[in-house]
C-alpha cells in the first residue's frame, strides 16, 4: 500500500490511468470504485472562481489518513485503499482529489469509497483557498464543517 | 517544570496573526497557550478554530509536559 498522500498541485489524468493499470495484475479484484474531486467555476459575489489554492497539516493529515484507512479495512472486506489530494495550486477542471478503493465485489467499494470520502472531507487537516478571477480569494467552506464550535 | 510549545497557524487564521508559528515558553496548559495566543492576536477570537495537541483534535485542557506542538486551525475544507 502507498503510503502518500499529497500530490503538488492537479492530479493528472496520466497519474489516474497508471493507478488503474497496476491494479489489473491483481486479480483478487472484481470492483474497483473512483472518486474524482474537480474544481468548479462557482460564480461568488466577488467573481468566477478560476481555482483552489491548497495548504495541509500535512504530517496531521498523514496520521488522519492511516488511522481512517485502518478503520475501513476493519469494517469492509476491501483489498486496497488509495487518496490521493493536491497541494498549491489547482485550476477549474482539474482533479483535486483521487480516491481509488478495490474489493472482490462492488457493494464493499462502493461503501468504503462513499466513507473514505466524507471523513477525508471532515477530519483531514486541508485548507482550500477559492481564488476569484482578478478580485483576489476567498477560503473555501465544506457546508457539512460550518458549525465546528 | 512548565513546557514548552510551538504554536501553528493554518488558513485564514495566518491572516490574522501574520505569522505561521510562534514558540512559547514556560506554558502550562492548552487553555493558558489559547489565552496567550488570543491575547496576542485578539482578531482571532472572530474567527473559528480547531486546536489540535501534537496532531490530535482537542476539546478540553490538557497539560502539557515537555515540548509540544499546537496547532489552531479553521474548519477543513479539503476535496
Amino acid at each position: 500500500m502507498r503510503r502518500s498522500l499529497f500530490i503538488q498541485g492537479p492530479i493528472s489524468v496520466a497519474f489516474i490511468s497508471a493507478q488503474i493499470r497496476k491494479h489489473q495484475f491483481k486479480t483478487n479484484i472484481g470492483a474497483h470504485q473512483i472518486f474524482l474531486g474537480q474544481v468548479r467555476a462557482d460564480q461568488t459575489d466577488h467573481g468566477k472562481i478560476s481555482g483552489i489554492e491548497y495548504t495541509a497539516y500535512e504530517s496531521m493529515a498523514l496520521e488522519c489518513i492511516k488511522k481512517i484507512k485502518e478503520d475501513l479495512f476493519e469494517k469492509y472486506p476491501i483489498r486496497c485503499m488509495h487518496v490521493y489530494h493536491s497541494l498549491g495550486m489547482v485550476k477549474t477542471g482539474g482533479c483535486s482529489l483521487f480516491i481509488f478503493v478495490s474489493a472482490a465485489h462492488s457493494e464493499a467499494a462502493y461503501l468504503a469509497c462513499q466513507e473514505l470520502l466524507a471523513r477525508v472531507k471532515k477530519e483531514l487537516p486541508i485548507w482550500g483557498k477559492e481564488i476569484v478571477d482578478k478580485v483576489g480569494y476567498q477560503w473555501k467552506l465544506n457546508p457539512a464543517n460550518a458549525n465546528v464550535l | 517544570m512548565n513546557a514548552e510549545a510551538e504554536v501553528l497557524f493554518f488558513g485564514n487564521l495566518t491572516e490574522v496573526t501574520g505569522e505561521s508559528s510562534i514558540r512559547l515558553w514556560d506554558v502550562e496548559d492548552t487553555d493558558s497557550v489559547e489565552q496567550i495566543v488570543l491575547n496576542r492576536y485578539p482578531e482571532l477570537r472572530k474567527q473559528m478554530y480547531l486546536i489540535a495537541l501534537d496532531r490530535q483534535l482537542i476539546h478540553t485542557n490538557r497539560l502539557l509536559k515537555n515540548n509540544h506542538t499546537i496547532a489552531f486551525m479553521p474548519p477543513f475544507s479539503g476535496g
